[in-house]
């Protein structure tokens, strides 16, 4: 009987589009706020992914802030203190510029000339501090899933 | 070389047959010719025919070492033991792709003819859309393409044409002009289990989608949009669904187990391309439940469908494509545009199909009240969609910043839990309200009344742990106290939906025990037997909050640090759940694991609380072949946390080692969750008995809502 009652009442124009008009504003607050979360959680987060050469024409305006910048791993020693744990390598771009770059942390195991490397952290105008390591290796093994990538997180 | 010849020739057959089965179908539908339709429909089963054959052709070339065809000597070398060989059948593009494409043939003819009585009218559009579908990755893979380089040379496209030439390579029975003495061999981070059946789990998920959209675009594009179309592809979904999210989970594992890095998500692309189709999956999982009871939501679970096909797609190229982590890769191969034409197409042509036939998805009902199950529904499934959103935004962000502002930039991991993590906090939220919300309306009161305790119990595990001092100086966040607030918050929703759980099945069960006299036990049993979608769906429920417990503990309250040891010396770290360990170095030593591997392993005393309970192992391997270090971390596990080490370095006679020390509070939560997620979702894919089948049927007949069964 209650069934009925409600039934009856529901399918009355006027209620259903109060009710409409109830959902499409709470729809709307919630697209509102995520909206609202994903703008200023995209301002705040947001970090400027460069090549070697777009670092450097970039200057002072880029020191200090957090970038990411890919290059190729040189051929020149990797450092590694292995007491200390602080690793010195170098990047270089297709146009052959370098890029020093000191890592506080375990060498990655797939750190070696020719990987292809992105780096995440900040460059004070010489060196390149890096937070973050993620690494792609030479083409020797094809790409799937987690295989040639290796992404490294530095300690402090 | 007769195998891979006769592999080319059985995928090309496979292709034609792919697409004149399609064409077969529609045109068998349109002039209502059954033996075109039947024809059809045997070119399905034959096309799964075929590939199975090219799936055992290039197991044997992979099990015989036959390096001439390229993909052998791409995954595999002479000194892998055989199981490694079978399972490289996976371990690289062309292979994986010729995989999809077998598993993909192997579902379509077992929808067709599973549902050949039951959804005749549908079958021929579900064959257009899987064939059609299954052509697609046959092309990619039988060398079609290349066919395409001298016409596009010929005017003039020159950079197409050699993309398109290079598409030859991507057969996964390409032959080099030569026979390499020995493979590159699979990449030994590979060499793992949970490697080993990830992409299959992931690629069954994926492929299981295919066929609920199928039927959705048969349903739309015949018309039938009742509830049939719902009711045939339940069990396709939720099976779909678990391998999804096995996928997911054994993907997890793997990371956390073999990669070293103390973590096992980084919202990397490729972790994100499997978890997006899974997100607006399981919001379609919810949302044709009200289809199904109310007859709404008929628009809404059709484009569900239709984002989580494309998603599905969508993955399946940005995890070879390259797009995304370094846009460079996006021109080298042919796959990327072609894939991306491809999602595009489809997508484009569903939008087409739905906005023609709008008309048909007319809802039976209108929401009564914002108090209802079905409005709940609706707000778990925006939820899950603005997840998916913030994630897909996330993704391919370097994208739309060089399109947009034409500097590529970046979003990580920090973007991703700022967003998202609220967003799962209120979905949880919704979770526990879910069930106990009467369909149509209920007033606040009752509401009240029925959330009074789990909303007790909630508040109280909140206040109890913002109380507790200890807890709050391992928030990793900056150390205020204002991060222990949402911590707490999430734990007293974890509480409550624990309690509304628990809750559920007392009801259940006490209300058994009265009408039949049941012990406890048969009662529970029973309860679930019975019932078994909506006890499963709890259970699963359960999974995901033990799942919640663990993501929360692991990424509030891990503890990290590294030290350098002389032989002898120790150090201790503090745990936020079980005091102190101390971790004392004996030493280091050399052996060999394998043929091809020196392991090398140091040896820590643990000490917890000042007393020994063990030594553990952390390691490094070297495989000679493939001149490559792998770290391996070693672990102590317990329900409360793991303490896992990673040897980070040592001078060459071990005198001195340095390791990186992780506690990982409340990980092993994650796994137990995701077994309890998989034993929730068997239950609820069971087979119903028949007599349930029929008493729900005449209850659907009678008009009458069944008052057991639900979600």
């Amino acid at each position: 009987m209650t069934e009925e009652a409600i039934d009856l009442s529901s399918h009355s124009s006027r209620a259903a589009r109060r009710n409409r008009i109830k959902f499409l504003l709470g729809g709307s607050i919630i697209a509102l706020a995520v909206g609202y979360l994903i703008i200023t959680a995209t301002q705040s987060t947001a970090a400027y992914f460069f090549t070697i050469g777009e670092l450097y024409a970039r200057g002072s305006a880029v020191y200090d802030r957090y970038v990411r910048v890919s290059g190729k791993v040189t051929h020149d020693a990797i450092d590694f203190d292995a007491r200390e744990l602080v690793l010195r390598f170098q990047i270089v771009d297709e146009h052959g510029q370098r890029l020093p770059v000191v890592f506080y942390g375990p060498k990655p195991d797939q750190l070696r000339p020719d990987a292809e490397a992105i780096l995440e952290g900040r460059f004070d105008g010489q060196l390149f501090t890096a937070q973050n390591i993620l690494l792609k290796c030479p083409s020797k093994y094809e790409e799937e899933k987690g295989v040639t990538e290796e992404k490294i997180e530095a300690v402090r | 070389m007769m195998a891979a010849d006769l592999g080319y020739v059985a995928l090309s057959l496979a292709f034609v047959l792919a697409i004149s089965s399609a064409v077969a179908a529609w045109w068998g539908e349109r002039r209502r010719a059954i033996e075109l339709i039947l024809s059809a429909r045997n070119s399905v089963l034959a096309v799964a025919g075929l590939l199975t054959f090219a799936i055992a052709l290039e197991l044997y070339l992979l099990l015989s070492s036959d390096f001439r065809v390229m993909y052998v000597a791409q995954v595999t070398n002479r000194a892998m033991p055989a199981f490694f060989k079978l399972t490289a059948l996976w371990g690289g593009q062309a292979g994986s792709l010729l995989f999809w494409s077998w598993l993909m043939s192997l579902f379509a003819a077992a929808a067709v003819s599973g549902s050949w009585r039951r959804a005749q009218i549908l079958i021929p559009k579900v064959i257009v859309v899987t064939q059609l579908t299954l052509a697609f990755f046959l092309s990619l893979i039988s060398g079609v393409w290349a066919l395409a380089a001298s016409p596009l040379r010929a005017i003039g496209l020159a950079e197409s044409a050699s993309l398109m030439a290079e598409m030859e390579t991507l057969t996964p029975f390409y032959q080099l002009g030569f026979t390499p003495a020995d493979g590159s061999g699979l990449n030994p981070l590979l060499r793992h289990w949970g490697m080993i059946i990830h992409p299959p789990l992931l690629y069954l998920g994926f492929v299981g989608f295919v066929i609920p959209f199928a039927f959705a675009v048969a349903a739309l594009s015949t018309r039938q949009t009742s509830d049939v179309w719902i009711r045939v592809i339940r069990r396709w979904t939720l099976v779909a669904w678990l391998f999804l999210s096995m996928g997911l989970l054994v993907g997890m594992w793997w990371a956390y187990g073999v990669l070293g890095w103390g973590g096992y998500w980084g919202w990397d692309p490729v972790e994100n391309a499997a978890l997006m189709p899974w997100l607006t999956g399981t919001a379609f999982l919810h949302s044709v439940v009200i289809q199904e009871r109310r007859g709404m939501f008929k628009v809404w679970n059709v484009v569900l469908i239709m984002i989580t096909y494309s998603l599905v797609i969508f993955g399946t190229f940005l995890t070879r494509s390259g797009v995304v982590s370094s846009v460079h890769a996006f021109a080298q191969s042919g796959v990327g545009p072609l894939f991306l034409g491809f999602v595009a197409a489809t997508f484009i042509a569903s939008v087409i199909l739905l906005f023609e036939r709008l008309d048909s998805l007319r809802s039976e009902h209108m929401l009564d009240s914002l108090m209802s199950r079905e409005a709940i529904f609706l707000l778990n499934n925006l939820l899950f969609l603005a997840i998916f959103f913030v994630t897909f935004w996330g993704t391919i962000f370097p994208v739309i910043s060089e399109l947009l502002a034409g500097q590529k930039a970046i979003v990580g991991p920090p973007f991703f839990n700022q967003v998202n993590g609220p967003l799962f906090a209120l979905l949880v939220l919704t979770m526990g309200i879910a069930p106990l919300m009467p369909w149509r309306r209920t007033s606040l009161g009752k509401l009240g009344r029925l959330v009074l305790w789990p909303s007790v119990a909630g508040l109280i595990t909140t206040l109890g742990l913002l109380a507790i001092p200890s807890l709050r100086q391992f928030a990793v966040l900056p150390s205020t106290q204002l991060h222990m607030v949402p911590v707490t918050i999430f734990y007293g929703l974890l509480v409550f939906v624990v309690v509304v759980i628990g809750q559920e099945f007392w009801r259940g069960i006490h209300a058994r025990r009265r009408t039949t006299g049941e012990t406890w036990l048969r009662a529970l049993l029973n309860l679930i037997g019975h019932n078994r979608r909506r006890y499963g769906g709890y259970l699963v429920h359960l999974g995901v909050v033990m799942i919640a417990l663990g993501v929360i503990g692991t990424n509030f309250f891990k503890v990290e640090t590294q030290r350098n040891l002389s032989k002898g010396a120790s150090f201790t770290i503090t745990s936020p759940l079980t005091g102190s360990y101390t971790l004392t170095y004996e030493g280091l030593n050399l052996h060999a694991t394998a043929e091809d591997v020196r392991r090398t392993a140091a040896t820590l005393r643990i000490a917890q609380e000042g007393r020994f309970v063990g030594l553990i192992q952390p390691s490094q391997d070297f495989f000679i072949p493939q001149q490559q270090a792998i770290t391996v971390p070693a672990m102590r596990h317990s329900l409360a946390e793991d303490l896992y080490i990673i040897l980070a370095g040592w001078e060459d006679d071990g005198t001195t080692a340095t390791f990186k020390v992780y506690i990982e509070p409340l990980v092993n939560w994650l796994w137990i969750g995701g077994l309890v997620l998989v034993l929730g979702t068997a239950v609820a894919v069971w087979p119903a008995r028949l007599e349930e089948h029929r008493t729900a049927l005449a209850a659907r007949a009678s008009g009458q809502p069944v008052a057991m069964e639900s979600s």
